[in-house]
């Protein structure tokens, strides 16, 4: 059995340090630094992005409750125009109405006056021609004239008697 | 290899050892022989296998990369587990030697080649380098209280004379399990094939039986190739862990 042959212990054990140590320096200087920088590489590569994910997420929520309050905000501001103009256009028209109606009373008691006016002469006229009528009938009645002022004085009295 | 055409082709041929460069250093044979060969073999290959698969040093891996990225998980995972943080500065050593059980099982796998942990000695040099480092270890680290491995706690001090004398050839026999277990299992593997082999050839037609049957166990010693060299390194961590962690493991 060749695993009993001792004369070839000494060249097998010679040579397995020789081949263990050569390994030992290879993998322990060589190869497994630069798996180990792989494996690191990577690991900071996912914690990285992991940490970015969880900014950008941050970020976003961020933005989201900014624009929250910006179209909280808006439409208060815009709530408040809208009402703010409409009181304003209220009062407008209210004072517009007043303004009008003034004018309108302001017309009416002109008109009014005019009216009073225009009657007032219509009765002057009413009594001259009354006066002319009474004349001409007491000279018809009892054949002598009567003064124009006894006339006006009685249609006067008349007039007043009547209301 | 010489032998191929020889008359008296024993099945145990496979495992002589040829002087190749016939050297000698201080009285010690240290010549070139067909075992250093593929020892030297085994160590350009894991030292290419690695430094190719990780040239691109590619954030997603590719197909060697994630090999190699799996041979280093498998046995940094094995320290871890078994011996704790403070095994780190260990794994370098595991690891090559998990590789080189490793390479050297699957080299001798191939045809025509010389499988380097199928001789005792090989492999008994490797179990008594870690078993004398794991006791110095020890000692330096617990000074005398390393020597309360030798009796598990909880035990009833009556019993200690009794079980502490099998802790202690337990713990001696550690390299001789450790060493025959690898080269036993390469030495029955490697014969039961080629004796088969042999009968695929002898059985003429009917060599086709044997052959289906090699067949079979070159699969089953690919699978042994592996957990033989994982076994290894699962044990020198656990006997790592002795040393460091005593029994608090």
């Amino acid at each position: 059995m060749p695993q009993m042959d001792f004369t070839t212990y000494a060249p097998q054990l010679v040579w397995l340090v020789i081949s263990f140590v050569l390994l030992y320096v290879l993998m322990a200087r060589m190869a497994l630094p630069r798996i180990e920088s792989i494996l690191s590489m990577r690991e900071r590569r996912i914690e990285g992005d992991l940490t970015e994910a969880a900014e950008m997420g941050r970020k976003a929520e961020a933005a989201q409750k900014n624009f929250d309050k910006v179209t909280s905000e808006t439409r208060a501001r815009a709530q408040k125009l809208a009402s703010e103009s409409r009181a304003a256009a209220n009062t407008a028209q209210l004072a517009r109405m007043a303004k009008k109606d003034a004018e309108l009373a302001e017309q009416a008691k002109k008109s009014d006056a005019e009216i009073t006016a225009a009657r007032n002469k219509a009765m002057g006229s009413l009594r001259d021609v009354a006066a002319d009528v009474a004349q001409a009938a007491a000279e018809k009645v009892t054949g002598s004239r009567i003064s124009r002022d006894v006339a006006l004085q009685a249609i006067d009295a008349e007039l007043k008697a009547r209301g | 290899m010489e032998e191929a055409g020889h008359a008296e082709h024993s099945p145990l041929a496979q495992f002589e050892i040829h002087r190749l460069i016939p050297l000698e250093f201080f009285g010690i044979d240290a010549s070139f022989t067909n075992a250093a060969l593929f020892m030297l073999i085994s160590v350009a290959l894991i030292t290419w296998f690695l430094m190719a698969a990780t040239r691109g040093q590619n954030l997603v891996p590719g197909r060697l990369q994630a090999m190699a990225e799996a041979s280093y998980g498998l046995i940094a995972g094995a320290v871890r587990d078994n011996v704790g943080t403070e095994g780190k500065q260990y794994f370098p050593f595991v690891f090559s030697l998990f590789m080189f059980i490793l390479f050297a099982n699957f080299i001798g796998l191939i045809p025509h080649t010389f499988t380097v942990t199928s001789h005792i000695i090989v492999t008994f040099a490797l179990a008594m380098f870690i078993f004398i480092a794991v006791t110095i270890i020890g000692l330096w680290r617990h000074k005398l209280h390393f020597f309360s491995l030798f009796l598990p706690h909880g035990v009833p001090i009556f019993l200690a004379p009794l079980l502490v004398p099998i802790e202690i050839i337990g713990y001696l026999t550690r390299p001789i399990s450790l060493s025959v277990r690898l080269a036993a299992n390469m030495l029955a593997g490697h014969t039961m094939l080629e004796v088969f082999a042999g009968f695929v050839v002898a059985l003429g037609i009917f060599g086709f039986a044997p052959f289906l049957f090699v067949i079979a166990i070159y699969g089953l010693e690919v699978i042994v190739a592996f957990l033989q060299a994982y076994v290894f390194a699962v044990l020198t961590c656990l006997y790592l862990s002795d040393a460091i962690n005593l029994h608090k493991h």
